[in-house]
This record gives C-alpha cells, structure tokens and sequence, in this order.
C-alpha cells in the first residue's frame, strides 16, 4: 500500500487524522506506532518480525553504548558489530530475496547506521524510549521511501506529539495534493513510454524516440520519487511532524554536484555527514578530497543495488564531479552568462544520460541502448526500426512530457502549496480528485524506488 | 466545526467530498463506472482481468495508420489453383467426405449460409506477403505490435492494447484514418479474405468456457458477416517461464488448456486453426527467454518469427465450393 492507494486514502483522511487529532497528547505515540505498524505489515507482514528484532537489538546497542560512557574499545566493537550487522542483512535480502525484496531495507540500514555513528561520536543522545525509537524507525510517512531523517532531528517531535494544528493540516493536504498529482498524474503516465520502448527492444527505436525515451525517464523518475517525497512531507505534515525537503528542482542545476546536492537531498545529506566529512572532507589536498569523493560515490553505487550498472552509473557521476573540481573548474566558477547557459544545456544532457546507465540493468543493453542513441549503425545494426515510431508516441505523450517540463519548475510548489487564496485551493480541490479518477482508472503502480 | 472550515477548508471539503463519494458509489451504478473501486467489489477474476489489461495497457502505443482503404475480396485475385499432387487431392477429397458442420454456436445458421455464397476449403501451403492483400488483423497488444513491426502494411488490423474476445467487436479503436469506430462496424462493411484472430491473453483469468463459447460466438459473427473470408484462429502466443511460473492466471498451462479448446474451432472449411508458438517457444513450450523484455510481448526484431510462421502457413483456396 502506497500514498497514492485507494485503500490508504480512505483510512488514512477520513479515519486516522481525525483520531489522530482527537486523542490526549499522551496517546498519540501508540497511534502512530499502531498506524505505522499496520503501514508497513500491508506492504511487507513477512519482514516484520526481522525487522523488530533488528529494532531491539538496536535500541539495546545504543543504551549499551550509553551505559558503557567511558569503555572506548568496547563502544567501538559494539558500533562495529552493529554496523556489520545491518549491512550483511542487506547484503543478504538483496542477494537471497531476490523475488521477495525486503521494503525499504536501503533506507533502514542507512538509518540504523546514521544512528551507531551518531551515537559512537557523541552527536546524540541515544534513546531510551523503547516507543520514541520504534516510531523514529517505522515513521510511517517516511518509513518505505524516505527522506531519511536523523534521530536528532525526528526525536523533538516525537517526544512532543501536541504539535498537530489545523494550519498545518491544510499545508500538509496541499503538499499532499501536490505529490499526488506529480506521481499520479505525470509520472504514471510517462511510465508507459519507457514501458513501451523497453517491450519493443533498444535495438528497433528509431533515434528520435531513445532521446525522446531518455528525456521522458528523467522526467518519469522525478516526478514519482518527488511526488512520492511530497506526499510523505504532506503526510507527515498532517500529523504535526515536518520532515526535510528532498529535492530542489534539481534539473535547474548547474553543474552535476549542484545536481545532487538538489536531488534526493536527505541521502546526499547522510553520505555528507556520515562519510564525507568524517574521512575529512575538502580540506587536506586535492588527492585526498577525490578519494573522500570516490568513497562516497562507491557507496551511493552499492546503496543503489548490487548490480554493475549502479557503479557504472556512480563511477560516471563521479567522474564527471571530479572534472567540475578540477580542470573545468574555472568553467564552473564563471559568472559569464553564456557559461550559465552552457552549464544548463551540459546538466541537461549528462544527466539524463547517466539516468540510462542507472535504469538499464544490463550492460549489454546500455551499450545498445547508446549506439541507437547516437545512431552509431557500425557498431551496432538496428533492427526492425519503425521510423515513424517516434509520432506514434509524441502524439500519445506530449501533454505529458510538456507538462512535466513545466513541472520541473519550482513554479507548481509556489502556486500550491505556498499561496493560500481560493483559487489554488480549488485547483488543489481539482487536482485530488483528477487523481482519485485517473487512480480508479488505471490502475496503480507502485513507486519505482520502492525496492532500494 | 465553523472554525475548521475556517482554518483547514480544502482538508474539510476533500473530507466531506470523499465521505460522500464513498457512500454514492455504494449506491448509484452511474459513479460505480468511473469511480469503480469505491464499490463494493463484485468477481475477483473479473477484476484481475481488467488489472493485467491495465498493467499492459499501453504497452504499445495505438497505432494510427497513415492513409488505409479497406481492400475489397470480390474478386479473389490473389487466390490461386490448388497444385494437382496426389496427396493434395487426397487432401481435397477427405474433405469433401465430410459431412457438412454444424453451427458451432447459438440456433442453427443453416438458412444464412444457404443464402450466402458457398464456402471454399483451402491448403495450407506457403505463401508470400501479397496473400495478405485482403486480410484483417484482429488481437490485442500483441496484434498492435504486429502492426507495428511486421513491415506489412498490404493488410488491415483491428488491434487494439487490452482487447479481449469478449470486447473485440465493440471497443472504441481507430482504423486508418477513422479515430473512432468499432471492429463490428468495419467488418460488417467492408469485405476480406481472411481474417486472423489471436485473442485471450488479457481474458485469460476469465472462466475458459466462457471464454471458448464468446469466441464461438464471435467467429460465427464473423462468418455471417464475412461469408467468403477464410477465419484464422491463432493459438495464443505462451509467455516467458517467469511469468508463467508466477502469475496465477497467466501461465502456460492456462494457455496451453484455452489453445487446445481453440484449436477444436477449426473445421477444415472456412475455420483454420494455427499455432505461432512453435515459432517462438523453446523446448519447454515457454517463451524463449530473451524474445521478450515483460515476458508477454516480442521485441520488435522477432516479429519477423511470427510473420515467416504465417507466410510459411499461408492457406490457399483449392477451388472446390462446397
């Protein structure tokens, strides 16, 4: 069960809020543990045991650490042993369950990890509230895709639940609305254009339609991971919790390492702090910052899944972020309005090719994928190409693909969700039941970063 | 209650609008169709059905053909002499022994044939693209592929993605340069030589009587409106061994149960009966594996299969009217 699910939007806006708000300060934490717990066991009820287990023992890691204040070896074999742990479990859901993946395991492991160092390095104090740390874990707004909160930052607003107020309530449907309708009515939808060229085969599409496929997936892959971002915030918003924006119209970047400082900001935020800067950093020398780079990205790859084209895909942004750093640096620092407009036109193009590498499995099929892209007819024959492939689906898809440019703007989350007159709320009225419509009416299918 | 309004009135008013649209639709049949989830649901196997047909809707995108005129049979041009082998009159002849069919389906069609034209045999011999002048096309996203990828635009196609035998007839599709119009429509006015059918991958969580009686029904539609034309029955094309051995309704055992039902239509008379999936199926009787990217649908570059298997399998009218 996702956010853009029937089921989810009839229990959870016309029952759950409304209890929600209802109920004594006091019994809002065992309702939140009780809806999060259902959340996730109507997604996964198999994993639920494993993961509780792997809850307690964290928990107990934490108050062993706090316990033990003064017994440095100690603490350190305690952080490594859990450390440990949490990968190999990873590891091993990703390797052995293959058809039965494990929901959200990526984001679970990161936290868990998040929350050894902070504790090992004295960031936070660790929890002592069985409750508090159970819900910090199974937040259900955030609890399958993210954005991946630190302790620290869910931990005051947890431990102080009477922060619901009917503002924020209104603010949180408008976000909702907004997340919604990206992942409903955009993402959905540009869905079947890549579906579509996959069934046909990289080898029969014309070249029109591999840019034309490129550029909808880069869009297809936003829109659902943002929509989905939003409608978490606007979940949680609801409840009275503000949980970190996630992206910042990233496509408006300038350079690859803005891209991902504005693109999936919560992961970038995490590696930051948990590896980047522990290992140093910036500031001892160039050759150090790239290998401090390399490690990330290596990471970022392994994060992604345990298959080639993710450090395929992480190798090539890492170098391209190693280019900006260092020989086209004066490039990227230029405040000259034609590098502006270069640096646009260079993101716009790297990084959809790059988001290729990241969702074509298998490296024979990329390679295929890129000589259609270029038509490069030597290396690889086409077959079988329908030349006017490329109409066939503009005509289907364009309102969708200039809408989604539109979109890419950070000019929708202004209209909706930052202006309070009448007007938006009633396109924000429109948008929801657009959505329950087009929901209804095709199905639903789930978030495509749901298995990371 | 005024101050909720006042402070939250866009979560109010989507409370109050969803509350009532969920009571509605337990009740009034006319939301039911556009909001169908909210209604209690009726038939499990139905609402899988429309599920895969969603989940493959748009696999392909409709196809619009460029100019397209329905190319008319009367005069047969393309039909030609049967070879005077021995073992082709044999053929012939063991034929013509036949007692004549009886209607498959529904109240004997005895005085509609009689007062068409008499009907011919045919032998199954190969054949090149020209035999598909006056042939139509009908199917479901696999057909649309066909269109797509067979590079055979001498033939016409009533293709459409998510269409089942129990819709064929009436669906909205767009035909050549018509946007809106319905296969019943076309094939009630148009004439062919031969029609070939493949259909039943998206009904395939239906119930198989069911399914064999409504596609009785339709070739015996067909055949009144057609009375000439030779109807091709194509066995459902089989789906990768993943897919089969996962998905509860479509596998290769359902399929191979609804092909050995089709395969019954046949009658060696104006009704053939193919199977492709000797084409594109390993010795498993699966898909093979690398034919397909979601294990239902060929990649473009293996349409070539099916067409050599229907050029291979061409029937040919051998003169006798019956």
């Amino acid at each position: 069960m996702t956010f853009s699910d029937i089921n989810f939007l009839l229990i959870f806006i016309l029952i759950y809020v409304p209890i929600y708000m209802l109920l004594p300060s006091k019994a809002k934490p065992w309702l939140l543990l009780l809806g999060s717990m259902g959340f996730y066991a109507l997604n996964d009820i198999w994993v639920m045991p494993v993961l509780l287990v792997n809850i307690v023992i964290v928990f107990i890691s934490g108050i062993l650490e706090d316990h033990f204040f003064d017994r440095i070896e100690l603490r350190k074999f305690i952080t490594k042993f859990g450390i440990g742990l949490q990968i190999c479990l990873m590891v091993i859901s990703i390797l052995f369950f293959k058809n039965h993946t494990f929901i959200g395991i990526g984001f679970f492991t990161i936290q868990f990890i998040g929350y050894y160092l902070d504790v090992y390095r004295n960031t936070i104090v660790p929890c002592r509230n069985p409750l508090t740390f159970a819900n910090y874990i199974f937040f259900f707004p955030k609890v399958l895709q993210g954005p991946i909160v630190s302790f620290k930052d869910l931990e005051k607003e947890l431990t102080s639940p009477e922060r619901v107020s009917l503002a924020k309530l209104e603010k949180g449907m408008r976000t909702f609305i907004l997340g919604m309708s990206f992942k409903v009515i955009l993402a959905d939808r540009l869905y079947y254009l890549w579906n579509g060229v996959q069934t046909v085969g990289f080898q029969s599409i014309s070249t029109p339609l591999a840019w034309l496929s490129m550029y909808s997936y880069s869009m297809q892959l936003y829109f659902d991971f943002q929509g989905y971002s939003l409608m978490a915030i606007g979940v949680a918003q609801m409840l009275g919790f503000s949980l970190p924006t996630n992206f910042k119209s990233p496509y408006l970047s300038q350079s690859v390492s803005e891209f991902y400082r504005r693109w999936h900001m919560t992961l970038g935020e995490w590696f930051k702090n948990h590896v980047y800067i522990p290992l140093g950093g910036s500031r001892s020398g160039t050759k150090k910052t790239i290998f401090n780079l390399a490690a990330v990205w290596v990471l970022t790859g392994l994060w992604h899944g345990l298959t080639m084209n993710f450090m395929f895909w992480a190798l090539t942004l890492l170098l391209f972020i190693i280019l900006e750093k260092t020989l086209l640096k004066k490039f990227f620092k230029s405040e000259h309005i034609g590098a502006k407009i270069a640096r646009h036109i260079y993101v716009l193009i790297v990084i959809p090719m790059t988001w290729m590498m990241f969702a074509i499995g298998n490296i024979e099929q990329m390679g295929i994928f890129f000589t259609r892209l270029f038509n490069l007819t030597s290396i690889c024959e086409p077959l079988n190409v329908n030349s006017n492939d490329i109409f066939n689906y503009f005509k289907d898809y364009w309102i969708f693909i200039i809408g989604g440019m539109i979109c890419c703007l950070p000019l929708m989350e202004e209209v909706l969700v930052k202006t309070r007159i009448y007007m938006t709320r009633f396109i924000s009225f429109a948008l929801f039941w657009l959505c329950v419509y087009m929901i209804m009416k095709n199905g639903n299918n789930p978030f495509m970063y749901i298995n990371f | 209650m005024k101050k909720i309004l006042q402070r939250a009135p866009l979560f109010t008013v989507i409370y109050g609008t969803l509350l009532i649209m969920f009571f509605a639709t337990q009740f009034s049949e006319t939301l039911q169709i556009y909001f169908p989830y909210f209604a209690v649901q009726g038939d499990t196997i139905l609402a899988e059905t429309e599920l895969l047909a969603d989940s493959i809707q748009q696999a392909f995108v409709n196809p619009r053909k460029e100019a397209n005129t329905v190319v008319m049979a009367e005069d047969s041009t393309n039909i030609s002499l049967p070879d005077t082998t021995s073992s082709g009159a044999s053929e012939v002849l063991s034929v013509m022994d036949e007692p004549t069919p009886t209607p498959i389906y529904g109240e004997p069609l005895e005085d509609i044939i009689a007062a068409s034209q008499p009907t011919s045999t045919y032998i199954e011999q190969p054949v090149d693209q020209s035999y598909f002048n006056d042939a139509v096309f009908l199917g479901d996203s696999r057909t649309v592929g066909l269109q797509l990828y067979s590079g055979w635009d001498n033939c016409d196609y009533l293709a459409d993605v998510g269409m089942t035998i129990y819709d064929c007839l009436d669906r909205d599709i767009s035909f050549g340069d018509i946007q809106h119009t319905t296969a019943r429509e076309v094939l009630s006015t148009s004439r062919y030589g031969k029609v070939y059918i493949m259909l039943g991958i998206n009904e395939c969580g239906s119930n198989i009587n069911t399914y064999f009686d409504k596609y009785t029904e339709v070739v015996d539609q067909i055949h009144r409106w057609q009375p000439d034309a030779l109807i091709v029955v194509q066995g459902i094309m089989k789906v990768g061994a993943q897919k089969s051995a996962t998905h509860p309704s479509i596998n290769n055992t359902n399929i191979t149960a609804r092909n050995e039902k089709l395969a019954t239509l046949a009658n060696d008379w104006y009704i053939y009966y193919l199977d492709i999936n000797e084409a594109v199926c390993d010795e498993n009787g699966n898909l093979t594996d690398g034919y397909s990217f979601d294990q239902v649908h060929l990649y473009a570059k293996y349409y070539s299969l099916w067409c050599d298997y229907l050029l291979e399998h061409g029937f040919v009218f051998n003169g006798v009217r019956r």
